[in-house]
């Protein structure tokens, strides 16, 4: 073969390679828009990484990487805006983004194989995404739902609506209302400034530490999984326990402690700290841990 | 929460149409003060017998001819009526409805009584077939779209879905020991949310 031939097959050989790492490639974005303070702002990215930062701006700023055959595209009025890509048939979507937002706007994010995070946003922040995990602090309201992502929510959220399914949920530093649901990921809830709180699971384990005030609620439920629930030595709660057949490990000391069986059932109930806070837990066949902290 | 705030929410406890905060208040009370929680199962006796009764009760023949005919007969036809028509077709639809109440009780041999807890099993069973078929129809809609998530996703769905599944199973043998526990009851419309809520996130998901 002449070095000419070897020439021309190396080149075909090597052709397809090349258009795919034109493929994969990135182009960088940086756009901007007006944005009204407290207005809606939607984003739709079904791969890849949104970061979502609040400033004091009254401004859109996404900055970022999509794949170059991707184009990126912002619509809408500064009252109610959309990011999204806009993706050629068969061509891989993918953007890995940072979007400055105004702080107290409404955030809609919407992913796939997309991992999420936000943070200094006084409004909500509402996020979906089936694989990738989900991170937000410093948020007065959020929503979350992701399939198989995990979820960890930190700083001061005061309002919290959590859904897993097979990941795991954590809330640290949590206050306010949280209900925080999962199939068989674990929970794990703490916080000193609660006023409801409800972790349901069904097989898997769910954990509160932290403080209730007097008028608070807290409502664990589970059917086969572990329910530990750690309160501060500041907290006085009125505890109701039910389980079918689970075991009860009660370290708080009750007064006035009555132990019920109704059915098949068995129900504790008793005052601890003086009462005060409404904690209610039940299991069909799981443990369930009671504790000072 | 009083006995006065218990009570007065007490149907809607027994009938499973408190959200999830009064559900637990109720509860909390109920275990706390044993007079409620008498109250709860008379109430509870009362709804199973309820229950029983079918749900719709037809006269033999329609009575409201032969009423409306002997108001009209007793009634001067000159004078002005001292009630407005109205009322007189109200009560009298109220009267059919006794005499058909009676009719039925006197002329029909009531069935030999199941047992107390048929009817609220009965009651759940239904909530429960409505929940599946629900879940059912969802999951026609998940599994059209089933390709867009990976090998990986796909799994960790299933593998819940299968917990879920097993959750239920596991309520549903306890819920047949006592059919009328508003705690397992609870629990089982719970995880069917749950369910709901799972498959539904799907489908937004990978629409």
């Amino acid at each position: 073969m002449s070095s000419k031939t070897m020439l021309r097959v190396g080149a075909l050989l090597l052709l397809p390679m090349a258009w795919s790492i034109n493929a994969n490639a990135q182009t960088s974005v940086n756009e901007k828009r007006p944005a009204a303070p407290d207005g809606v702002i939607g984003i739709d990215v079904p791969n890849g990484t949104v970061d979502v930062k609040g400033w004091a701006n009254q401004e859109l700023q996404v900055t970022g990487k999509v794949a170059q055959a991707d184009t990126l595209k912002i619509s809408g009025d500064p009252r109610n805006l959309q990011v999204s890509l806009a993706a050629q048939a068969g061509a891989e979507v993918r953007a890995d983004l940072e979007i400055h937002v105004p702080a107290g706007c409404t955030v809609r994010i919407k992913g796939i194989k997309t991992s999420i995070r936000a943070s200094g946003v006084a409004g909500t922040v509402a996020a979906e995404s089936v694989e990738g995990d989900i991170v937000v602090s410093d948020t007065a309201t959020v929503e979350l739902q992701t399939v198989s992502g995990k979820i960890d929510l930190g700083g001061s959220v005061r309002s919290a609506r959590v859904h897993a399914v097979d990941g795991g949920i954590s809330v640290k530093n949590g206050a306010g209302e949280i209900s925080a649901q999962s199939v068989g990921g674990r929970i794990v809830v703490s916080g000193d400034k609660f006023s409801h709180v409800r972790l349901a699971t069904v097989n898997g384990q769910a954990e509160f530490e932290g403080n209730l005030s007097a008028d608070a609620a807290l409502s664990a439920e589970s059917v086969s999984g572990t329910i530990k629930i750690t309160l501060a030595n500041a907290t006085g709660a009125d505890v109701a326990v039910r389980t079918m057949s689970g075991r009860i490990e009660n370290g708080l000391a009750g007064a006035n402690a009555s132990e019920l069986s109704q059915g098949s059932q068995r129900l504790l109930a008793f005052s601890t700290g003086g009462g005060g806070a409404k904690v209610s837990v039940q299991t069909l066949s799981g443990t369930i841990v009671l504790s000072r902290r | 929460m009083t006995c006065e705030e218990a009570l007065a929410r007490l149907d809607d406890f027994v009938d499973g149409e408190l959200g999830e905060a009064e559900f637990q208040d109720i509860e909390l009370h109920l275990a706390a003060c044993a007079a409620c929680a008498e109250e709860a199962v008379e109430l509870r006796a009362l709804v199973e017998r309820a229950g029983r009764l079918p749900r719709a009760l037809a006269p033999e023949r329609d009575l409201w001819p032969g009423i409306a005919e002997q108001i009209r007969v007793s009634q001067p036809a000159a004078a002005r009526p001292m009630w407005p028509a109205w009322t007189w077709r109200a009560l009298a639809a109220a009267a059919a409805i006794m005499l058909a109440v009676v009719w039925w009780r006197v002329d029909h041999r009531v069935p030999p009584s199941p047992s107390p807890d048929s009817a609220a099993q009965f009651a759940s069973l239904e909530i429960d077939r409505d929940y599946d078929r629900a879940a059912a129809e969802l999951l026609v809609a998940v599994n059209a779209r089933r390709s867009r998530l990976t090998p990986e996703a796909q799994a960790r769905v299933d593998e819940s879905l299968r917990v879920i599944a097993q959750a239920l199973s596991a309520i549903r043998s306890e819920l047949a020991k006592d059919p009328g526990s508003p705690a397992l009851n609870h629990l089982l419309i719970s995880v069917h949310q749950r369910r709901i809520e799972v498959l539904r996130t799907l489908v937004g998901l990978t629409a």
